[in-house]
């Protein structure tokens, strides 16, 4: 695609990436500005522009915490960052190449679209056209206040963040033809934070048609998994957010929105990182700033959108690690009990390497249910404990995203897959070979980022299985392909998962008594 | 390689990977947020502002702050408080004037020092640079350039030298005083860096001072110094050297 491409807004023009067959164009912008009066408001279209554009570097990021990590990327921050960035393979605009829409991670307070991890260089060469973006993110992408919900059509207000990703799939719908898209073959997918919107923007009507497919990479959850509440699935209701809305900008010495609207973004960063409030039955909290069941671009949480079919029915592709959200390799043992307790970051799930503080958490998170758990994850030292621990945590997930597949498809037509990322390789972590949060990214991506790190062939050869299974997904809903080991759709009789990384193919979600406890304990939980 | 997915969230860091003290978090963010150009030059701080934007107490940033004083990145005065760098002209001169001899004696060492791997090292990130050049790939090219300085510096296996370098504050000064509407790569970038190259294969410690000086003496040139015209606009990296 070397000639320009005209989008809506004006003429775009990409450049080779290192595969010459590939062209990307960095840095497009999708909206208007979200500055000065545009500040909390839905995105408005981009001002267009004459002539040709050069998309040849990345747009600033949005406003976060700064980090040295972020530092490699050396692009500025600014409120003005809603731009995306497209790989196609294409060579004219006539190609109807599937659509893959990335929406990055980082608890709704971190990240960004031109993170090298998610360069779409790679599925590009396999035939699909990837999109990254950035979106808002913290107060500027999810603050509701009283003031903001009155002065909305809708009387809603703090989704600012999922709008943009809505604004994007509009822009995907109307542009992406001319990349060589089609706009008829969408799938959005996304990890932590982005696979929590995946599962939001699932219920959305303001998406309903925008996409076809879905992929959420840890986690979607059942709805009465008491996880969902601190996981990056995690919502609030209109009431606490904007009473929180009310105290971050009681910090800032200002009462009213126009206010609040003056002040420079430097002065809007931080706040709370962890919503404290939120009873989830153990030591992980969810962010502050997140999304709202505003009644508008969310009508409802899960339960209620599920029971009632008011979900988009499309291919669900969903799936969860096997080191993550408090579970770690046995090996690991030593190292979280010399951890300095100053590392870790407020709200992250616990690590339990002592039986006491195991034993503990078991009668706090399942009260009446906790001896019957202990018996069933047994551990009488402080090494068991962790073991016993990793394993109820890892059994947690599989069956709660099993059960939510059967929830999901109560209502719907389209088949649900699950998996269970299980490579662990040595390129990844510093000192132990984990499959730990997000560790499945570099490996669906097929980039294996960064270039100059060890990775063997079994790393290769996992990335290349993933990559075609993913750019299988997207083309078809169907991950299946020639010479990939069978991966079968999730059905309420099996109550099985596949396998994924260190193995492929399916394996049971949990030994039947273990299984069994886990039903009757979400059955006891609140629905969400 | 940017973790932010994986050590944030809903996960657990790895131990010994975010052992750093909060006070090295609240450092480097911030440093890295000074360098990265998104505040104007003269823009004043206020710890409020800066203890919200890191979650940490006053007492930590306030350590953070004099720290980053002391090396140059912001300043302090009474009355005006804690303000980015704005450097001007004489004192960019000063800065630029002793990159050249610090770097250039780096480069004099490499060409004595360097390893089979570290030069096999520099030959990947200028066949990088003739790619990114070639595509038309200007982000790209720019973290090549740095690569290929770093990677020079570590070269030359000589540690009071390097630590000198690692003071000088001249991205701060290239942020400040970048010619946005020059051509980028700047002509004669990647011969100047293929020179340096060729003298540390050859093993000609003359020819890299040489080298080295003059390409850092004709990224000066090309800045706004002349004019003391400073440009404070925010753009996608466009520094090279």
């Amino acid at each position: 695609m070397r000639q320009p491409v005209a989008t809506e807004a004006g003429l775009v023009e990409g450049i080779p990436s290192r595969d010459r067959s590939v062209t990307v164009f960095r840095g497009i912008p999708y909206a208007a500005p979200p500055v000065g009066g545009l500040r909390w408001r839905p995105p408005r279209p981009p001002e267009p522009w004459e002539g040709v554009r050069t998309a040849g570097a990345f747009g600033p990021i949005c406003p976060q915490p700064p980090s040295s990590e972020l530092a490699g990327l050396d692009l500025p921050m600014s409120e003005d960052c809603l731009t995306l960035n497209v790989w196609t393979g294409a060579a004219s605009p006539g190609e109807r190449r599937p659509v893959l829409v990335w929406i990055h991670g980082g608890g709704f307070r971190l990240g960004t679209g031109a993170d090298p991890r998610h360069d779409g260089a790679n599925l590009a060469r396999k035939g699909l056209v990837v999109v990254t973006f950035n979106y808002r993110l913290g107060a500027f992408g999810f603050l509701a206040t009283a003031e903001l919900s009155a002065e909305s059509p809708h009387g809603a207000s703090g989704n600012y963040g999922l709008l943009d990703c809505i604004a994007v799939l509009h822009w995907v719908r109307r542009n992406i033809a001319a990349f060589g898209g089609d706009p008829d073959r969408v799938t959005i997918a996304g990890q932590s934070a982005g696979a929590g919107t995946v599962n939001f923007l699932a219920m959305s009507p303001l998406a309903a048609g925008l996409f076809r497919r879905a992929i959420a990479q840890s986690h979607a959850r059942h709805s009465r998994d008491p996880e969902l509440r601190y996981l990056s699935t995690s919502y609030r209701l209109p009431h606490d957010a904007e009473q929180a809305g009310a105290a971050f900008a009681k910090e800032r010495g200002t009462r009213t929105l126009a206010k609040l609207r003056e002040l420079p973004w430097q002065k809007l960063m931080g706040g709370a990182a962890v919503d404290t409030a939120v009873h989830t039955g153990g030591s992980g909290k969810p962010p502050l700033f997140r999304p709202v069941v505003d009644g508008w671009v969310l009508p409802a949480g899960y339960a209620e959108t599920y029971a009632a079919g008011l979900q988009n029915d499309v291919d669900y592709l969903a799936g969860n690690n096997l080191d993550e959200t408090g579970a770690v390799p046995d090996d690991m043992y030593e190292a979280y009990r010399s951890e300095s307790p100053r590392s870790r970051r407020p709200g992250m799930p616990a690590v339990y390497v002592t039986l006491d503080g195991f034993v503990a958490a078991a009668h706090e998170k399942f009260g009446p249910m906790a001896e019957e758990f202990l018996a069933l994850y047994p551990a009488a030292t402080d090494r068991e404990a962790l073991r016993a621990s990793s394993a109820a945590i890892r059994d947690n997930a599989r069956v709660s995203t099993c059960l939510w597949a059967a929830e999901w498809s109560r209502h719907t037509t389209r088949p649900v897959r699950t998996y269970f990322w299980t490579h662990r390789s040595a390129a990844q972590g510093r000192n132990f070979r984990r499959a730990s949060h997000g560790s499945e990214i570099d490996f669906v991506f097929g980039n294996l980022a960064p270039q100059d790190a060890e990775w063997t062939a079994e790393d290769r050869e996992v990335a290349e299985t993933m990559s075609a299974y993913w750019a299988n997904f997207v083309a078809s809903g169907d991950p299946n392909g020639p010479g990939l080991p069978h991966w079968p759709a999730c059905t309420a009789e099996a109550e099985a998962v596949m396998e994924v990384g260190g193995g492929f193919g399916p394996i049971p979600v949990a030994d039947p008594p273990r299984l069994a406890f886990w039903k009757r304990f979400f059955q006891a939980q609140e629905p969400w | 390689m940017i973790m932010m997915d994986s050590s944030e969230y809903d996960d657990v860091a790895e131990p010994g990977r975010n052992s750093r003290t909060r006070q090295d978090q609240a450092y480097e963010g911030l440093r890295s947020l000074l360098l990265s150009g998104s505040i104007e030059p003269d823009t004043r701080l206020t710890e409020a502002d800066l203890t919200r934007m890191f979650n940490v107490s006053r007492s930590t940033m306030r350590a953070v702050l004099v720290r980053l004083v002391q090396e140059g990145f912001v300043t302090s005065e009474v009355n005006r408080g804690v303000r980015t760098r704005s450097f001007t002209v004489e004192e960019a001169l000063d800065i630029l004037e002793a990159r050249e001899t610090l770097e250039s004696a780096l480069a004099g060492k490499a060409a004595e020092r360097a390893t089979d791997e570290e030069i096999e090292a520099l030959r990947r990130i200028l066949d990088e640079m003739v790619d990114c050049k070639a595509r038309g790939d200007q982000a790209a090219y720019s973290q090549c350039n740095r690569r290929f300085h770093q990677q020079v510096k570590e070269a030359a296996h000589q540690r009071t030298l390097a630590r000198a370098y690692d003071t000088l504050l001249y991205p701060l000064v290239m942020r400040q005083y970048r010619n946005l509407s020059a051509r980028h790569p700047r002509g004669g970038s990647l011969e100047e860096h293929q020179a340096i190259l060729m003298a540390i294969v050859t093993r000609n410690p003359d020819a890299a001072v040489a080298a080295m000086r003059h390409h850092v003496a004709s990224a000066r040139r090309a800045l706004l110094l002349q004019t003391g015209e400073s440009t404070s606009e925010q753009n996608t990296d466009r520094e090279t050297t």
